[in-house]
């Protein structure tokens, strides 16, 4: 159930480059699931910017975001409180497992993956982790998975490989998947892997809440709005030509 | 505390404000975050005769005062919309909705409006006359007063409630078009629809949105709505809702000022979700200060 509510700012530091790390702390017990995200009010612009849930506890909420424009730009000078909606979209189902899951990340797109990771080792599921990033200077949670004692295959473009180069290496097409990444990324997963996966989706939105229509793209067999019935879709609902 | 109910046409409401078509839904997204019943009434997403998907993605983006959209009219079509989401909407609405009625031709329209015109729920047809003609070259109904009249004319033989018609500021002549409304028997008019804007993507040079134009809203076309609502009140008799770029309680007073019975907000609703409640309350407080003692009273204040 989306919340609209204040959170404390209590962490709002690089991790690389780009990208920042942001803890949010609530005056109550934090509901979120994995892949749902929060949207965020931008002091100075009219539409609020949803970014993923990278873990919670308690009243707690981490995030991450890469500053991509000046909305991001400014939420990296947010140092006091800030205005979200909580608890957006419909967030991984991880009851789908059955043993162990593969999380495929991009970029950005890793950092839904992280909560995932928790939550399959939550329940008992083996987890298997390729990420990628275009270069070295980008990578991100390495230390989480290392805490985790999980094994994270990391590839970069730098290196002229990327997930699915890797994930046809080490012979992991028949996994059941998380993904989440660009979309041409998820698109060329989506035509290697053989198994039951889920994609988190992305695009701009207006409320993120399901009033606006703004986000709503064609799948295979409805309408659906990222914001609201997604922003994850199950492998075979998805018509990537519908998000390029 | 003020007297804030207003009444349009007969449909009474609590006080004027009114959530704009194709930022409510039909009232649903609105749960997690108050009860609708708060509201005076709410227009409906503009709904067509037959069900529509919309434009590609991306639909949206956004200017420093507000957004643009490019939704495309995505509705499930006035069989779907009276069959299976009013029983729905009646659940979590008491009051009655103003239903914006939509289309691309002449019958389109009348078909959309007799079959919403059966709905107890329907206060008010709210005709969008800002679609395109696809018998007409594509131009807006709402740009041609002949068509924009036919379109009225047509609607008005098929229902019984008052017809509201929601005009474009892309009208060249808009007090022209609102008198021969009114002629034509419109009941009251909705003033304004999005004004026609496009973006561009820093990087690539082209338009962010896949439909390359999107109407305009926020608070950065305010001033040019209330500007319109000005104008055309001293020339017409039928009540006129302001509608744009409202973000507080004293811009409805200035559209009341200027001479609407009450007003529609859009894009406040999407970025804000939860200042609807918010703003009623401070319209009354705002009253109170001011020494309005009904609200009623300070329409066209401007004018006199």
């Amino acid at each position: 159930m989306a919340k609209a509510e204040i959170m404390t700012v209590i962490e709002n530091t690089p991790l690389t480059k780009d990208t920042y790390r942001l803890r949010l702390k609530s005056d109550q017990p934090v509901q979120v699931r994995c892949g749902q995200f929060l949207n965020l009010k931008i002091p100075g612009k009219a539409l609020r910017r949803p970014i993923s849930v990278t873990s919670w506890k308690d009243d707690e909420i981490e995030l991450t975001y890469r500053v991509v424009g000046e909305g991001t730009r400014i939420l990296t000078q947010c140092r006091d409180t800030l205005d979200v909606i909580n608890e957006c979209g419909n967030g991984f189902d991880l009851t789908k497992f059955d043993k162990e899951v593969l999380l495929i990340g991009g970029g950005i797109g890793t950092a839904p993956l992280i909560a995932c990771a928790e939550e399959a080792l939550r329940q008992g599921l083996q987890v298997k982790v390729v990420f990628g990033y275009q270069n070295r200077s980008q990578t991100l949670f390495q230390e989480f998975f290392r805490e985790k004692g999980i094994h994270a295959e990391y590839v970069y473009d730098e290196d002229g490989e990327n997930v699915v180069t890797r994930i046809r290496d080490l012979g992991l097409e028949k996994m059941d998947f998380l993904a989440c990444g660009p979309v041409r990324m998820m698109q060329a997963v989506d035509g290697i892997m053989e198994g039951y996966g889920q994609f988190s989706l992305e695009t701009r939105m207006g409320c993120g809440f399901g009033a606006c229509m703004g986000c709503s793209v064609r799948l295979k067999d409805r309408m659906a709005r990222i914001c609201k019935e997604g922003p994850v879709f199950e492998k075979g609902e998805i018509v990537w030509q519908n998000l390029l | 505390m003020a007297k804030l109910t207003v009444n349009l046409s007969g449909m009474e409401m609590k006080n004027p404000v009114i959530p704009a078509s194709g930022t409510f839904g039909y009232g649903m997204d609105y749960l997690d975050f108050y009860d609708a019943n708060i509201l005076g009434s709410f227009s409906i997403k503009g709904t067509t005769l037959d069900p529509r998907e919309g434009n590609q993605i991306p639909r949206i983006c956004e200017y420093d005062y507000g957004m643009l959209n490019s939704v495309g009219l995505q509705n499930p079509g006035a069989h779907e919309v009276a069959e299976k989401i009013f029983p729905q909407m009646k659940q979590v609405f008491d009051g009655q909705v103003l239903a914006n009625v939509s289309g691309f031709s002449v019958e389109g329209y009348a078909e959309c409006a007799r079959i919403l015109d059966q709905e107890d729920v329907v206060g008010i047809l709210e005709l969008n006359i800002s679609c395109p003609n696809v018998h007409g070259g594509g131009a807006s109904f709402g740009t041609d007063v002949n068509t924009a009249c036919e379109v009225l004319r047509e609607v008005k033989k098929v229902t019984r409630k008052p017809v509201y018609v929601k005009c474009t500021p892309q009208c060249p002549d808009l007090v022209k078009m609102c008198i021969a409304l009114e002629e034509n028997g419109a009941d009251g008019l909705v003033l304004l629809n999005t004004f026609l804007g496009i973006r561009l993507d820093i990087r690539t040079g082209k338009p962010i949105m896949k439909n390359v134009t999107g109407g305009v809203s926020g608070p950065g076309i305010f001033p040019q709505a209330l500007y319109k609502v000005y104008q055309v009140y001293p020339h017409v008799h039928i009540p006129i809702i302001g509608c744009g770029g409202i973000s507080k309680a004293s811009d409805i007073l200035e559209m009341m000022y200027a001479g609407a019975s009450a007003v529609e907000i859009g894009t406040l609703n999407l970025t804000d979700p939860m200042r609807m409640p918010e703003i009623i309350e401070e319209l009354n407080e705002l009253c109170d200060n001011l020494g309005i003692k009904d609200i009623n009273e300070i329409i066209g204040r401007a004018h006199r």
